[in-house]
């Protein structure tokens, strides 16, 4: 049972080691390139209208609710 | 942002229909510092920066089943995403009367956050430059004000005690309570002005201008470029410009040896203007007396 403690605080402290210091110290922090996957995801994989008429067609015709989002910036690029 | 975080992202793709609108001229538009993409980002707290960022919950003709202003948690924003699909079957069921479906809205609305968990609720805590915005400029008539006898004006001054907890409502609870007063409104008519009107108009969490150990470097912050509005933008400049000139001029005093006064510091003028009105202004942002839908 020693041995495995061990070892997983051996592994814990490697893994912390790995990580940059900013995401070590504050979780709160999501790196760029993680961001930019995640905003790459979030755009190619969603059709975003920028035309509330339309959306409400679409709704209508999928029986969905309408998830609107009003933001400084673009959703895709500078925000 | 956490709408690409899951559990948000797969309800979003699943059960909505998305869109979006840069706000960046509304006049209800706050300032960010400028993020491009392949930036940091950072998750914050509930609620943080309303003035920049919207999330609508929509009925398919464009009625607001419910909205929420600024950041939220992913997981946090599911189960309101579910509240919005249950306030949603009230909206369309065709055997409750208008008088009915408004009535039910408003119980609903203030009974969800009830069943807010507590984790939810501790990361629904304002943050303490929108608290002490508040309490400076609305500690009479701000309705995120749960408690006024918790605050005193010693609170607002730099370097004075801390602003309690306990005299401020969670944004979980604002958002609620001023949902219950819009009851089945059309987005064209929402006053999102006044909706998200809680706090400072600028928002920044200074993510790209970190030192290594995760705090912020100050002296990149101060010349970090905003966005916003362009008279906004043009107005922060002017006044980060002002701040700036101050600081060289207190330097080149301290530096010379001669007395510096309040005066000079500019910290008179700013205690007289941001603290002292809390007692003299009303309010312009109360959302419980702007309301005019419905």
């Amino acid at each position: 049972m020693k041995k495995v403690g061990v070892a997983a605080a051996a592994m814990m402290i490697l893994l912390a080691a790995q990580c940059s210091p900013v995401m070590a110290k504050k979780p709160g922090i999501i790196p760029g390139d993680v961001a930019l996957d995640r905003t790459e995801q979030l755009v190619s994989e969603i059709k975003w209208n920028r035309n509330l008429a339309q959306a409400e067609a679409e709704a209508k015709k999928q029986g969905k609710m309408i998830f609107w989002v009003q933001m400084l910036g673009d959703i895709n690029g500078t925000t | 942002m956490s709408l690409s975080q899951e559990p948000a992202f797969s309800a979003l793709k699943e059960h909505f229909v998305c869109g979006v609108r840069d706000i960046t001229e509304e006049p209800y538009c706050g300032l960010s510092g400028r993020h491009d993409t392949g930036g940091n980002a950072v998750n914050t707290t509930n609620g943080a920066g309303p003035h920049n960022m919207q999330l609508f919950m929509l009925a398919a003709d464009g009625t607001v089943l419910h909205c929420l202003p600024g950041f939220w948690n992913a997981n946090d924003l599911v189960e309101e995403m579910k509240f919005a699909d249950s306030l949603n079957g009230v909206w369309t069921n065709q055997k409750l009367s208008p008088g009915q479906k408004l009535k039910q809205f408003k119980q609903m609305q203030l009974a969800h956050v009830e069943e807010h968990s507590p984790a939810m609720v501790k990361r629904s805590k304002m943050q303490g430059f929108d608290q002490k915005y508040e309490a400076a400029h609305r500690w009479g008539t701000s309705d995120t004000i749960a408690d006024r006898t918790l605050i005193t004006s010693d609170m607002l001054q730099n370097g004075g005690p801390k602003l309690p907890q306990e005299a401020f409502k969670t944004t979980d609870l604002i958002v609620h309570e001023r949902m219950a007063a819009r009851p089945f409104v059309p987005i064209g008519r929402f006053d999102t002005a006044a909706f998200v009107d809680y706090g400072k108009p600028k928002y920044d969490k200074h993510e790209d201008m970190r030192n290594a150990d995760g705090s912020v470097n100050k002296e990149l912050a101060r010349s970090a470029p905003s966005l916003g509005s362009q008279a906004k933008v043009a107005e922060e400049t002017m006044m980060r410009e002002k701040r700036m000139r101050r600081m060289n001029k207190m330097a080149r005093a301290k530096r010379s040896g001669s007395a510096f006064t309040a005066s000079d510091s500019g910290a008179g003028t700013a205690y007289n203007r941001t603290y002292y009105p809390m007692y003299q202004t009303k309010s312009t942002g109360n959302a419980h007396n702007t309301v005019q839908n419905y």
